[in-house]
């Protein structure tokens, strides 16, 4: 009934507001990124969404339509950050677009400027209809400050990515193989003795390298912290955390990685994206990537022509495993979320927008075309999410998922850490100094927003 | 007089004065990504003062500025301008628009094919040539991260200099070379003894020029290093950028960022004042005492 009441209520608006004469087009504009180019759906399903609206608009004879301008951005996670501040700060309405689409980190950020709204009243609104749905440790990843700021587009695994065809080398039964996340789940395969079977690997010529690891910052590091039983994040005083000796583990194990298993190579920071994926997914010339994530199954089909029945015969995941037996296997997600802006003319209509968007069909697409997992519990029983063996087999790592905090800082935090490792890795730093430069540098940028355990 | 003036002028106002003034009032200021001006005073010079990364970052600017002077520059830019002026006019005029090609690349474009080249992988260029020889890859941004940007931008840079020396080399007059032959000189007294006095100006002018150049370049850098292996190969201008603009989660510190910037202009003068007086320009600039007619 409330459903009924909403949809009602806005098209009544939109009627009365042009109750005589022609059409009147409304345009909605909305910023979303990829940059994965898989991820087109985040703009294609707000389009949808638009023709949807229209559709019941033109069937009720509204005098007025709705034209969705969006656009997807598959640059950099960097420059669509400058291209969405540099618009905010202009603040004009004309520049600035009404929905925007980007990392729940982000929303934070952008909520302590005032350039997004807060949404609690508007998802009430459509509470039953939709939102009541929705996974309820997504609204966490966006909720700051007590208020919700973003609508979770989607959620991804991340993983460690292995080499199937190479434990097979190694003379691993297929059910050892099959039976490998599962010990890691269980804590039974730790981060040494991923490293063990890369050395193994990497003897015995299979692999130029046994493990490599993304090349850019993001929150996948922090999965090692956790690993080693480490916290980021104290929910009591919403302050970030370092935890000196978890981290100390953290830059001791990829310090073993490069100087001690001479697994990774030193200089994996300044690997370019493409051979990352080529090594693991085309070539196998390494064994393991341990900061994968499920897109990565979309994008090595997409962009670097693999088919998906090679990358089930020859790709395998698992957890991030326990580093020590105070860590956990782990995983972290980042959730996608749109945002609705500060100087939108069109608010209502916007959020209706990213509402119909969020429908269990349009978001499949996305999951689908995308590999992202649903953000809708009754989409996990949607027949063609169902049938998507991949989403279904990925899924199963969802309950060790773990968020960065949406903390305004979390992104530098993720920065920082992210050079240490890699100055630990080229032999520029010691791990032990590398965790002194750490804390001098977030001291210096947190302030009293970090605690130093 | 005014009215005749005033687009210069404006021009200058707007493009120059104003975001000199900006960037001064800016680096008084704790700026973030929220664009609000909270005065520190001289807050960002004194942190300044406590960032233990600038050390570091100075000398590789240093080392980065006067090996991509002297290797490529000038030294390189003068040996493209001789060699191109001494072959026939064909084949010169071939060879130099070979070097410029780089400088007509988008900078993204020629970044990226200096990835493909130094790719750590068997894929890279570089390294494909070397498994290819049985050896095994070579990480040569983590190798040689002052060599590669020393490289990179140098094999731009070289064109300038080979441009304005072979402009250079053109305008001596063609008799002096000749008497030189006639009294018995080599090519290499030649260009010792007539060619390199003849373009004294032009080399200290492309040697201050570029100098100022390369102290607040960093485009290539950030393209082919990201300034790394951890601020190996970062310099002053990319280390600026970044406070401000860059990595995945980019800092918006832009209070601090045009501290930094400030200090770079500064640097900037103090190199410009120096060439002025050392080199003597004010006397190679002046009229000359006598004309040839």
């Amino acid at each position: 009934m409330r459903r009924l009441i909403g949809i009602l209520g806005v098209i009544g608006l939109l009627s009365f507001w042009t109750l005589a004469g022609e059409i009147e087009v409304i345009t909605i504009r909305a910023w979303t990124v990829g940059p994965d180019t898989p991820a087109y759906f985040r703009a294609e399903n707000l389009v949808l969404a638009g023709e949807r609206l229209n559709k019941i608009l033109e069937d009720v004879g509204a005098n007025v339509r709705v034209k969705v301008e969006a656009d997807f951005w598959t640059e950099s996670w960097d420059s669509y950050r400058k291209r969405n501040i540099l618009a905010f700060t202009e603040g004009d309405p004309d520049v600035v677009p009404d929905i925007v689409c980007s990392s729940h980190l982000d929303a934070p950020v952008w909520a302590q400027a005032g350039w997004i709204i807060p949404l609690d009243d508007y998802i009430q609104r459509y509470w039953d209809w939709t939102y009541a749905d929705f996974f309820p440790h997504l609204w966490n990843s966006v909720t700051w400050n007590g208020k919700i700021w973003g609508i979770p587009q989607d959620i991804e695994v991340r993983m460690v990515w292995y080499r199937k065809d190479h434990l097979r080398a190694l003379g691993w039964s297929e059910e050892e193989i099959t039976k490998f996340p599962q010990r890691v789940a269980a804590g039974e395969v730790m981060l040494d003795d991923l490293a063990r079977i890369a050395k193994q690997m990497q003897d015995a010529g299979l692999v130029e390298y046994g493990i490599i690891h993304r090349p850019t910052a993001g929150p996948d590091f922090f999965q090692f912290v956790v690993a080693y039983g480490g916290e980021y994040y104290d929910p009591v005083t919403g302050k970030l955390v370092l935890d000196r000796a978890a981290v100390l583990e953290v830059l001791k194990f990829f310090y073993r990685l490069v100087h001690e298993y001479q697994v990774t190579p030193a200089g994996m920071t300044g690997w370019p994206w493409p051979s990352v994926h080529r090594a693991i997914a085309l070539d196998g010339t390494v064994g393991f990537q341990i900061t994968g994530g499920m897109w990565n199954w979309a994008e090595w089909q997409r962009d670097f022509k693999i088919p998906e029945e090679q990358l089930w015969e020859t790709i395998g995941w698992c957890l991030i495993p326990a580093g020590s037996p105070a860590g956990a296997p782990n995983q972290f997600g980042h959730p996608l979320c749109y945002m609705v802006t500060n100087v939108s003319r069109h608010k209502e209509l916007a959020f209706l927008i990213i509402t119909l968007a969020s429908s269990v069909d349009l978001n499949t697409n996305h999951s689908l075309t995308g590999a992202k997992l649903a953000i809708r519990e009754s989409q996990t029983a949607y027949r063609r999410f169902k049938e998507a063996r991949f989403l279904a087999e990925a899924s199963k790592l969802l309950p060790y998922q773990r968020f960065l905090p949406p903390h305004p800082k979390a992104g530098f935090y993720a920065t920082v850490l992210y050079e240490a490792i890699g100055a630990v890795e080229a032999g520029a730093l010691t791990p032990e100094a590398a965790l002194e430069v750490m804390i001098q540098r977030l001291k210096a940028e947190l302030g009293e927003d970090i605690i130093f355990r | 007089m005014l009215l005749f003036l005033s687009p210069a002028i404006i021009t200058v106002l707007v493009f120059y004065v104003v975001p000199a003034i900006l960037t001064v009032t800016m680096a008084l200021t704790n700026m973030d990504y929220r664009f609000q001006w909270n005065f520190i005073g001289l807050g960002n010079f004194r942190r300044m003062l406590n960032d233990f990364l600038l050390p570091g970052i100075l000398r590789v600017t240093f080392l980065y500025v006067i090996g991509t002077l002297g290797i490529f520059n000038v030294t390189f830019g003068l040996i493209l301008a001789l060699v191109t002026t001494s072959v026939g006019e064909r084949a010169g005029r071939f060879f130099r628009s070979l070097w410029l090609l780089p400088r007509f690349t988008p900078p993204v474009v020629y970044g990226i094919i200096w990835l493909w080249i130094l790719d750590p992988t068997k894929h890279g260029l570089l390294n494909s040539v070397r498994v290819a020889m049985g050896l095994r890859p070579v990480d040569w941004i983590l190798n040689y991260p002052l060599g590669v940007i020393i490289v990179t931008n140098g094999i731009i840079g070289a064109s300038f200099g080979m441009l304005i020396f072979t402009a250079a080399i053109r305008s001596i007059p063609r008799e002096l070379h000749w008497a030189a032959r006639v009294d018995g000189a080599g090519l290499f007294q030649d260009i010792r003894y007539i060619t390199l006095p003849q373009i004294r100006w032009p080399i200290l002018f492309v040697t201050a020029y570029q100098t100022l150049s390369l102290l607040t370049s960093y485009e290539y850098i950030l393209i082919i290093t990201k300034g790394g292996p951890y601020f190996a190969s970062t310099v002053w201008a990319l280390y600026t950028y970044n406070l401000c603009f860059g990595g995945y989660y980019a800092p918006y510190q832009f209070g601090y960022g045009s501290a930094m910037a400030l200090v770079l202009v500064i640097i900037g003068l103090i190199a410009a004042i120096t060439y002025w007086r050392v080199f003597r320009f004010r006397a190679m600039m002046a009229e000359p005492l006598i004309e040839v007619v």
